[in-house]
């Protein structure tokens, strides 16, 4: 078995790897009926379940189950795996009694009585959305196909005391993957070394990466995608022959705030690269900041002049509450203004709006905020409703119920960082007009 | 990778490594095979089975009956050996048909009556046939049988496992059907249930009910007088379950055989093991538990691994027993392990009710306000920290409302604050602030 271990190619997994082996390993021992991998994202559950099995040379097949899926789905993908063929049409499945005839007429026909079959279920925590049935039932395969060395391997992000239902089911064999230490993460990004650069070299690229991301993130499939990205810009002075490869201090100050930023877009791959260009634009006017991503966000939006006093007026609309509406936008006097946060101020105990989220509001309450926020009234051809439509399109907005017997309600979806952003493209002072600020 | 022995004995060599592939066969099966494993114990409930299904095979006598006990009690086990005596020493048995239905698998009465058909291998009879009403189709299925010969027509057996499940069938269509045939004895048949629940006859309909013969054999695990009892019987089924009998020589020398028994009757004696075996029956009473860590146990051997030892057991044991929604918690990010604690100090503070993605930030911003050392809060990361949290069922939501934003929606917290700073004791690598602002008593 010694011989098995070291051609797997994984790293890091020796126990688990070991723990599977001597259980699917040999084909002429019994196999247990259920094997339950749980652990975090991107801790190489698929990855290793995967190359155990390629390596061991039994039949499996493997289904990752989609949210929403139909039981059907899985059953034919896992058939037609097993078979090597995709099934013809005629042969459907759609249910367990029927999977179960399938899959014993299949084994007839390719002689699978005993021999080890495996079914690999990825993301197994959405088989308890199934039917209720579907669970217990892959569960006890075995028991309930007659064939006695199919295994089903569930694997999931989620432990196992979350799948108890009510009824109980029969325990299945645990295997966890532990969280990668530093030094395995290490090892394993560096299985990604672009091969026109010495080992250290990128072995010390990927220790500054390391200390920037990992308090956030240790998820191996994202810090692989960063780091690759990264280490381009990493590299870029030593191409233009700007910094020498060998001098790690001055590497370190150019490519520190490339990871800071880096960091903030972290599991958001849209428009990088854009915002990125954006950012070197913006790069001759405040060298220091870095702009956050709740920023790099509002601004990717481009959004038109009624478009970004809407959104904000619904922002107001969404943390004030109504009654505030005239002392806030009917001109008064600072005084009064100052009074009525003084008095939220001293009352502890009611909860600051920006923190219990938006309320909704309707369209009427909208427009008035709106005309009153705004400097440049448009005019009346122009249609706002459309514009409007087009903010619950882009997800900024919310539109609150369905009933067309009622007006539309909306509650405005996006945070504060947002529209600060948006009002400063404005020279606009939110905080003046919101009641919880501080 | 050979890996030598800590303390070589003299009797070290006796298992040869071929042998040792031959014995972990062996065990494999004894552990986890049906057929190695025939139902022991419970005299009572097994011979009221064994008699139920002899007098319906041989005397034709329809009847009904319900098997209850809890999960892994051995419900199954117990008629597959009933069934396998009556196959050895029956001689009607060869013509008594069984049909085995599942609620797991035939989860409506249509599937249940093709089920049926199938077993009874009638589905060319039925063919293309259209029926009036289900009872018409059952009786056309169970006429079939007795066609032939009228004076001796064939016995079934129905065995029905999660039987409650079949309660849940639009008005019971299948069970109201099962019953009627047996009250009233139109063909030979005998309905036996199998379920976890014991309160199942409520679920039967008035009508179901009455047609039911009211016959209930409960089959319990095993009680004992004392834990020591239980402990000891749990020691001696190991034993049982990883010794090799005489006619499994096969391979094996009768001098390994003896040596790798007396090797297992010392170990499941040794303290470290009985500490394991005590552990596991102390949490669960449940036969497949052990099971499963005998079997993970016995997996261990292999041909640069001759021998068990009782670090063996408290490997597996360890690995059984771990809490691994700590594990789980001490493989986040420092970021989301803060969110954790930003959690748990919120639910101490306003007594466990429940909070939304901006209250837990808040909470966070305060701390790294007076943290010293500046750490990442940017929102959306840490948003994404909390989704993460939610993926893992760490956090469950309090309504499933589509409605509220994603930030405002409201959470529980499922992990205690115990767990959370256990986890945060073994977090390799933990900045100091952050354990401390675990463990301080609010903020
Ligand atoms: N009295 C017993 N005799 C022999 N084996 C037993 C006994 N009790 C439990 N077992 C063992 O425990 C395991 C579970 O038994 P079995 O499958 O019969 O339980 P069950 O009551 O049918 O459970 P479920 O309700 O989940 O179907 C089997 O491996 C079986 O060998
Ligand atoms: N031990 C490992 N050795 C080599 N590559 C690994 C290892 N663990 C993870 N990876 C890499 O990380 C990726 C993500 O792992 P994956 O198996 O998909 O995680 P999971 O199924 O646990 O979410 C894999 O595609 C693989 O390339
Ligand atoms: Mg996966
Ligand atoms: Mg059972």
């Amino acid at each position: 078995m010694g011989v098995l271990d070291s051609s797997f190619d994984i790293l890091c997994r020796n126990g688990e790897v070991k723990q599977l082996v001597s259980l699917l390993g040999q084909p002429e021992e019994s196999i247990p009926q259920c094997i339950f991998i749980s652990g975090h994202k991107s801790s190489g559950k698929s990855y290793t379940i995967h190359k155990v099995l390629d390596g061991l040379k039994v039949h499996y097949a493997s289904v990752n189950c989609v949210e929403g899926y139909l039981p059907r789905l899985i059953f034919e993908s896992i058939l037609s795996q097993i078979k090597g063929e995709i099934l013809p049409p005629t042969s459907k499945c759609d249910d367990v009694m029927e999977f179960l005839t399938s899959l014993k007429v299949m084994a007839d026909e390719m002689n699978l009585h005993d021999k080890v079959v495996v079914i690999v279920l990825e993301g197994s925590e959405k088989l308890r959305d199934m039917s209720p049935n579907l669970l217990p039932a892959l569960m006890q395969l075995q028991e309930l196909s007659c064939l006695k060395k199919v295994c089903v391997v569930l694997v999931s992000d989620v432990l196992w005391d979350k799948y108890i239902p009510p009824g109980g089911l029969p325990p299945p064999i645990q295997i966890f993957f532990q969280q990668y230490s530093q030094s395995d993460i290490l090892k394993i990004l560096a299985l990604d070394k672009p091969k026109d650069y010495p080992a250290d070299f990128y072995s010390n690229y990927l220790q500054l990466f390391v200390a920037v991301f990992l308090r956030s993130c240790r998820d191996i499939t994202e810090l692989r995608y960063k780091a690759a990205e990264n280490f381009s810009k990493y590299c870029e002075p030593i191409l233009r022959g700007e910094i020498d490869m060998n001098d790690s201090g001055r590497l370190w100050k150019h490519i520190s705030p490339h990871l800071k930023t880096s960091l903030q877009l972290i599991y958001m791959r849209f428009e990088t690269e854009k915002l990125s260009s954006d950012m070197d634009l913006m790069k001759p006017m405040d060298k220091h900041s870095t702009l956050s991503s709740a920023a790099k966000f509002a601004l990717s939006f481009e959004l038109p002049y009624y478009a970004k006093y809407l959104i904000i007026a619904a922002f107001l609309a969404s943390y004030n509450s109504p009654k505030e509406d005239k002392k806030l936008f009917v001109k008064l006097s600072g005084r009064t203004k100052k009074k009525v946060q003084k008095s939220t101020k001293n009352t502890q105990t009611k909860i600051s709006s920006l923190v219990v989220g938006p309320r909704q509001f309707d369209l009427e309450r909208l427009l008035a905020i709106f005309y009153s926020i705004i400097e440049e009234k448009p005019h009346i051809s122009v249609n706002l409703l459309t514009q409007i439509t087009s903010l619950v399109e882009l997800q900024l907005l919310l539109k609150v119920g369905n009933d067309p017997l009622e007006t539309p309600k909306y509650k405005c979806a996006v945070g504060f960082d947002f529209i600060v952003i948006i009002a400063k493209t404005l020279s606009f002072n939110v905080t003046k007009y919101l009641v919880d600020y501080k | 990778m050979s890996r030598t022995p800590k303390k070589p004995k003299t009797t070290t060599n006796v298992i040869k490594p071929n042998e040792v592939l031959s014995i972990r066969k062996i065990v494999k099966s004894q552990i986890l095979d049906p057929a190695s494993n025939p139902f022991r114990g419970s005299p009572k409930e097994f011979s009221d089975v064994l008699y139920l299904f002899r007098r319906a095979i041989e005397n034709g006598e329809s009847n009904s009956a319900l098997l209850i006990g809890p999960r892994g009690s051995g419900k199954s086990t117990l008629v597959e050996t009933a069934i396998k005596s009556l196959q050895d020493d029956c001689e009607a048995f060869d013509d008594s048909v069984i049909v085995r239905l599942n609620g797991y698998v035939h989860t409506d009465d249509r599937l249940a009556l093709k089920g049926i058909a199938t077993q009874l291998q009638l589905e060319n009879a039925v063919g293309d046939k259209v029926f009036g009403s289900f009872a018409e189709n059952l009786t056309f299925l169970l006429q079939c049988l007795s066609q032939g010969d009228r004076e001796h027509s064939k016995s079934v057996i129905f065995i029905l496992n999660e039987f409650d499940l079949f309660c849940h069938h639009q008005n019971q269509t299948l069970l109201y059907n099962l019953f009627d045939v047996a009250q009233s004895a139109q063909a030979p048949i005998c309905v036996l249930g199998i379920t976890c629940r014991k309160d199942v006859t409520d679920l039967l309909e008035k009508r179901v009910m009455s047609r039911f013969s009211n016959r209930q054999i409960h089959l319990y695990p095993q009680a004992f007088e004392t834990l020591e009892e239980g402990v000891r019987n749990r020691i001696q089924l190991c034993i049982n379950l990883l010794s090799l009998s005489s006619k499994d020589k096969i391979n094996i020398s009768a001098a390994t055989v003896a040596h790798w028994n007396a090797e297992v009757e010392s170990l499941c004696h040794n303290p470290t093991v009985t500490d394991c075996l005590k552990q596991m029956y102390y949490t669960s009473n449940c036969e497949r538990t052990l099971r499963n860590f005998l079997l993970l146990v016995i997996s261990r051997l292999d041909d640069n691994k001759l021998e068990l030892c009782p670090s063996d057991f408290s490997e597996v044991s360890k690995q059984l027993h771990r809490n691994l929604r700590v594990a789980m918690a001490e493989g986040l990010s420092v970021l989301e392990l803060c969110l954790l604690i930003a959690m748990m100090h919120q639910n101490e503070i306003f007594d466990f009710a429940p909070f939304n993605f901006e209250m837990v930030f808040n909470r966070l911003l305060k701390f790294e306000q007076h943290s010293s050392k500046t750490m990442n809060v940017d929102r959306q990361v840490v948003f994404k920290g909390f989704e993460h949290l939610k993926a893992l069922e760490f956090i469950k939501p309090v309504s499933s409302s589509s409605q509220v934003l994603k930030e405002f929606q409201m959470f529980n917290l499922m992990l205690v604050t115990d767990e959370i700073r256990e986890a945060v004791n073994n977090y390799q690598g933990l900045p100091t602030e952050v354990s401390q602002w675990a463990f301080s008593d609010y903020t």
